[in-house]
């Protein structure tokens, strides 16, 4: 039976499709002749009638005339305006006169439409639907619920879950309405009903609905049986009270809105679609009791805050109450002189305050709330190494945690999140405000009015403000963050490479500015209609005036910037420059200052540095030489030169700094009397002076104790025969050693050192 | 185990109460899968009627009908005037109401048609939606509402006790659709043959006015009364129904009156009652501590709704300070079910009678059977006693 169907539902498409296909397939098929000369003469002659030319000229002129009729004058708009208020107040006159009568006429209507059978019948209709609805919802409720109580019976530590999970919780609720408005409103559309009656029962569907949908938005904030899925900061109480008045306002509104929209199409006769007067009297009637129920439940829930909650003080509590009983005010008058796009602006602005408000008061209570997670995280991390130690430890446990305070990464985003929470704000405001007025702002239209180009310029100008602040707090705050979590070195001891931050992000946060701020006051002027370009012209003239007047000033700076990034040196480095050395005293964004080690100062300027050399990174590899002579037990040497290098690791004041300490690198080569036995060790910059002394003092005294002899200049003079010397003759000898002796001899090149 | 019984009346209430209410089910499932007969005809609504709808006119059925709702009607009443709050969970309460009011509304529809049936008129489905969308639509509109109350009331009722019986905790999900399918296609059923009514009336009545332009006629159907011998004069019946309607409706307001009254006589004493690691709730003595509980929206797990079925809602006795009363049978049996230790009690049917009382509890909050496929919670100190 279904096979068969389905071969039915398929030939059906298939020839659909095949239909189709003809069709189009016939519709150029008769294929376009040339004119024939009879018609082309024809053409020629109407062409050339009189009344066909002036005809055609008069077309030209009107749609020349009526192009500019489009844009009205703001004074042709104020009087439009004007007038439309005028005629809205004789409406509302004729609707107080007509007021007695109102319920009376409505009822008459209502009767000739229709008939009691009917109404009936229509209610059992409209319930049928409504089972229909709620049957759909509850069934999907059923696969729902159990997922909806484990999100609302479990706790949520962080708010990212927190969000997530009331989130889910609303998403299940939108669920069930939707299956609801698949039910009812799917159920009733099958039918075709009489337009009456399709208005009443879609009318009470969608009110249905509507309320609904608000209701699940209001949980979705308010939550008032789940504090922990509450996203906004309240009490209990305070939710349930919050709660229950939207959801009694929203109600009220959406069903007074739809009963005047029934009654509207009962008694409309005209054609202009203006509201019937006995009808604008009931409007007005529910609009009355509209504000008096919105004051009230302001009243009510402000009177319920200030039992219930601290959070706000008195005086800002009467402020937001007062903010919005003239709001309501506002959007009532608004409403009633029907100035509908100034109403929806008052309405919007109105609340667009408050929300703001309160999405700022919960990123904080957000912010707060990760802050504490991460410090109670960080907490409990810390102490397990001493957490079994005795109470005194845990006395100084507390001592140290106060001097160095937990830094948590979340800080320095707040302003971040605020930032752009104001900024989705703004722009939803700004695109809401649009289409209020009707600006067209997408449209790229030739002749725009006076409300587009404001708000053309409002929203360029809004956009490069809060785009420009944005980053500004962003690259401020992380600016900010890097300095503060510099530390300047103790007296003493060599920055780290953090160092070289401090002295470019200060500059790097006055070029964000100026960058930033120039641009801003350039796109709004642009907006503005302002051209820009001689300021951009004159701008440049002076920058390349400047550029060439502070030449060497600008090359030293980017030159210094450059170096900086390179972490070519540091504060207290030992460096040579050329034929300079010293240590780097000073770094400037535009010189860099070191100090010979005899006291002298030198200041460089960036630009001049080709190459440097840096005495003090990382480590240093120093190489000794001793000689002696050619009977040394080498053997003995290399024992001994190990045991001080033991010694010089043991010292307990540069122990640490050296790398790898003192050894024998055995004969490192031969000369005339004796040989030169090689010594190697290598530490931390700035510490190889001292080792190198003690390692000298050491070796030369281990050498002495074991009865090595330093190698000396001696001169050997070898005498033929074995006779003993006469005095002349041992004169002479003397005379010539004395000659090789004083020979001179260069001494090793002596290390220029501090 | 504590071997002492307490009194049986409960279980036996309880007992009764299911199985008047799942026989009233069956016989209202039956009816309306007669009437979604409707959504192809109304003579496959009539060719089905005996099946679905006469049988349980029957002389066997008819009168066990009729007690199972007097005697379902009255231990309702009697279950109202029991409870120590109405302030429960939203299902309790929607059970509750529709109980209260699906008398008064069915006694129109079954008085009318057993007065029909005496008299001999018969009144089959064409009559019946001709009198339901055409005569007499209030009472079209009625059957309406009726359908909707009643099979509300008997999920309601039919679900709570499904919940609580951990073998069908694979089978709910099957039944759910049903749930739904039945009462649509009922209303389907109904509204098609009602449509189908409608338009006959219409094209009657266009042909009437077009044949002999007459006045309007109003498309009245043949009213299905009037037959030639009356043994039940149509007033008696009128008077019947309102009197019915009236004395139900009298009945439950006493039952509530009296409820009142008991509650207000009745002296309490304050409980404090601390829950698990949560904050101590002060409460009344004649509460049950599981109503404690959601008075004060502190979530416990019970997929009974509080009728001592389920087991679910059962507590640790951490420390009383009045000895609390015995269990009654009822508990006994549950908690023998589901093999409980002896601080142990259903939180449901317990009743402190005073002081402060610490409990903890055996389940999660969210707790149903299907979670036992995924864990086992540590239920009871002595595992061995659980009976298959």
């Amino acid at each position: 039976m279904i096979g068969l169907m389905r071969v039915r539902a398929w030939a059906a498409a298939v020839l659909l499709i095949l239909s189709t296909v003809v069709a189009s397939a016939q519709e150029p098929a008769p294929a376009i002749d040339a004119p024939s000369a009879n018609d082309l003469h024809e053409f020629t002659r109407l062409l050339a009638d009189d009344r066909i030319q002036n005809w055609l000229q008069e077309q030209a002129n009107d749609a020349e005339a009526a192009a500019p009729q489009n844009i009205k004058s703001i004074r042709e708009q104020l009087a439009e305006a004007t007038d439309h208020v005028g005629a809205r107040v004789a409406d509302l006159s004729a609707a107080w006169a007509s007021f007695s009568e109102a319920p009376e006429v409505i009822a008459q209507k209502w009767r000739e439409q229709l008939t009691p059978d009917r109404r009936v019948r229509s209610l059992t209709f409209a319930l049928i639907f409504l089972f229909f609805g709620a049957g759909l919802e509850w069934l999907s409720r059923q696969y729902t619920n159990p997922l909806r109580r484990r999100i609302e019976f479990s706790t949520f530590k962080r708010p990212r879950e927190r969000l997530f999970a009331a989130l889910t919780r609303t998403a299940l609720a939108f669920v069930g309405l939707t299956m609801f408005a698949i039910g009812s409103i799917g159920a009733f559309s099958t039918i075709d009903w009489p337009p009456l009656l399709r208005t009443l029962i879609l009318a009470a569907l969608v009110g249905i609905l509507s309320v609904r949908a608000i209701n699940s938005l209001t949980k979705l904030f308010l939550a008032p049986r789940v504090p922990q899925l509450r996203l906004l900061p309240v009490g209990d109480k305070m939710a349930r009270v919050t709660g229950q008045a939207i959801m009694f306002f929203s109600a009220m509104v959406i069903f007074a809105v739809s009963l005047i929209d029934v009654f509207d199409q009962l008694t409309t006769s005209d054609v202009q679609g203006r509201m019937a007067p006995e009808t604008l009297s009931v409007a007005v009637l529910f609009a009355v009791l509209l504000l008096v129920a919105a004051l009230l439940l302001i009243a009510i829930c402000f009177a319920q805050a200030r039992k219930h909650s601290d959070a706000l003080s008195d005086r800002s509590m009467a402020r937001w109450r007062i903010h919005l009983s003239l709001l309501s005010a506002l959007v009532f008058v608004t409403w009633l002189f029907d100035v509908r796009a100034l109403m929806w602006t008052v309405l919007s602005i109105g609340l667009a305050i408050p929300i703001l408000k309160l999405l700022r008061a919960w990123t904080d209570m957000t912010f707060d709330q990760v802050i504490a997670d991460f410090r109670a995280k960080a907490e409990r991390a810390a102490p397990p190494a001493e957490a079994s130690e005795l109470a005194d430890a845990v006395i100084e446990e507390e001592e140290s945690a106060d001097p160095a305070p937990i830094i948590d990464p979340y800080e320095t985003y707040r302003p971040i999140a605020q930032r752009l929470i104001r900024f989705a704000m703004f722009i939803a405001l700004g695109l809401t405000l649009a289409l209020i007025w009707n600006a067209g702002i997408f449209e790229n239209s030739e002749n725009p009015t006076v409300a587009q180009r404001l708000f053309s310029i409002l929203i360029d100008s809004a956009a490069a403000v809060l785009i420009a602040d944005l980053i500004w707090t962003w690259g401020k705050s992380s600016i900010d963050r890097r300095l503060a979590a510099y530390k300047p070195p103790e007296d003493g001891q060599a920055p780290g490479p953090e160092a070289r931050m401090a002295t470019l992000l200060p500059l790097l946060r006055v070029v964000l500015m100026v960058t930033l701020l120039s641009m801003v006051v350039m796109s709004v002027l642009s907006s503005m209609g302002v051209n820009i370009a001689p300021i951009l012209a004159g701008a440049s003239v002076m920058g390349i005036a400047i550029g060439f007047g502070a030449q060497s000033l600008v090359k030293d700076v980017v030159s210094g910037i450059f170096f900086l990034v390179d972490d070519a040196f540091r504060v207290g480095e030992y460096v040579e420059i050329d034929q300079l050395r010293g240590t780097v005293e000073k770094i400037s964004i535009r010189s860099l200052q070191i100090r010979h080690h005899r006291g002298a100062v030198h200041t460089l300027p960036f630009g001049e540095l080709k190459s440097m050399t840096n005495y003090s990174r990382d480590w240093v590899i120093m190489k000794l030489e001793f000689r002696v002579p050619f009977d040394t037990d080498l053997q003995l040497v290399k024992k001994i030169v190990k045991k001080v290098g033991a010694e010089l690791k043991a010292n307990e004041h540069y122990g640490d700094s050296i790398l790898d300490t003192l050894k024998s690198q055995g004969v490192r080569r031969m000369e005339e009397f004796n040989m030169v036995v090689g010594v190697k060790f290598m530490t931390r910059p700035g510490e190889q002076w001292l080792v190198r002394r003690d390692a000298y003092q050491k070796v030369r005294d281990a050498f002495e104790a074991n009865g090595i002899r330093m190698a000396e200049r001696n001169v050997k003079v070898e005498i033929a025969g074995d006779q003993p010397l006469t005095e002349e003759e041992r004169k002479a000898v003397t005379a010539a050693a004395q000659d090789a002796i004083t020979q001179p001899v260069t001494p090793g090149v002596v290390p220029d050192e501090p | 185990m504590n071997q002492a019984k307490g009194p049986r009346s409960g279980l036996i209430v309880r007992t009764m109460r299911i199985w008047s209410g799942l026989f009233l089910l069956i016989f209202v499932t039956s009816h309306l899968l007669n009437l979604s007969l409707g959504v192809f005809s109304l003579e496959a609504m009539d060719a089905a009627r005996p099946y679905l709808s006469e049988i349980w006119a029957s002389p066997m059925l008819g009168p066990l009908l009729l007690s199972a709702l007097v005697i379902h009607f009255f231990l309702g009443l009697w279950a109202i005037y029991r409870r120590p709050t109405l302030r429960t969970n939203p299902q309790d309460l929607v059970q509750l109401l529709s109980g209260v009011i699906v008398v008064p509304l069915l006694a129109t529809h079954a008085i009318g048609v057993a007065s029909l049936k005496i008299n001999g008129v018969t009144f089959d489905y064409a009559a019946a939606t001709r009198f339901f969308w055409l005569a007499q639509p209030q009472i079209g509109l009625l059957q309406v509402v009726l359908l909707s109350v009643v099979w509300v009331h008997g999920c309601a009722g039919l679900f709570t006790w499904l919940r609580s019986k951990e073998s069908m905790r694979n089978m709910l999900g099957w039944i759910y659709p049903i749930a739904v399918a039945v009462p649509v296609l009922a209303l389907l059923g109904f509204a098609e043959a009602g449509r189908g009514v409608l338009v006959d009336a219409q094209a009657a009545q266009r042909a009437s006015t077009q044949a002999y332009s007459a006045p309007t006629v109003t498309a009245e159907a043949p009213r299905p009364a009037a037959p030639a011998v009356q043994r039940v004069a149509y007033q008696t019946v009128k008077t019947a129904t309102s009197q019915v309607i009236w004395w139900s409706l009298a009945l439950a307001a006493l039952t509530f009156v009296a409820r009142s009254v008991k509650l207000a006589l009745q002296p309490t004493q304050v409980v404090l009652l601390k829950h698990g690691d949560a904050q101590p709730i002060t409460t009344q003595s004649n509460l049950s501590i599981l109503d404690s509980f959601k008075q004060n929206h502190q979530p416990h797990a019970s997929l009974c709704e509080g009728r001592g079925r389920c087991g679910t809602c059962a507590v640790r006795i951490v420390s009383s300070e009045f000895p609390l009363p015995e269990p009654t049978a009822l508990e006994m049996k549950t908690l023998r079910r589901i093999g409980a230790a002896e601080d142990v009690r259903l939180a449901c049917q317990l009743t402190p009678s005073g002081g402060f009382l610490e409990v903890d509890p055996l389940y999660p909050a969210d707790y149903s059977f299907k979670d036992k496929d995924f864990e086992k919670p540590e239920l009871v100190s002595n595992p061995a006693e659980v009976p298959a």
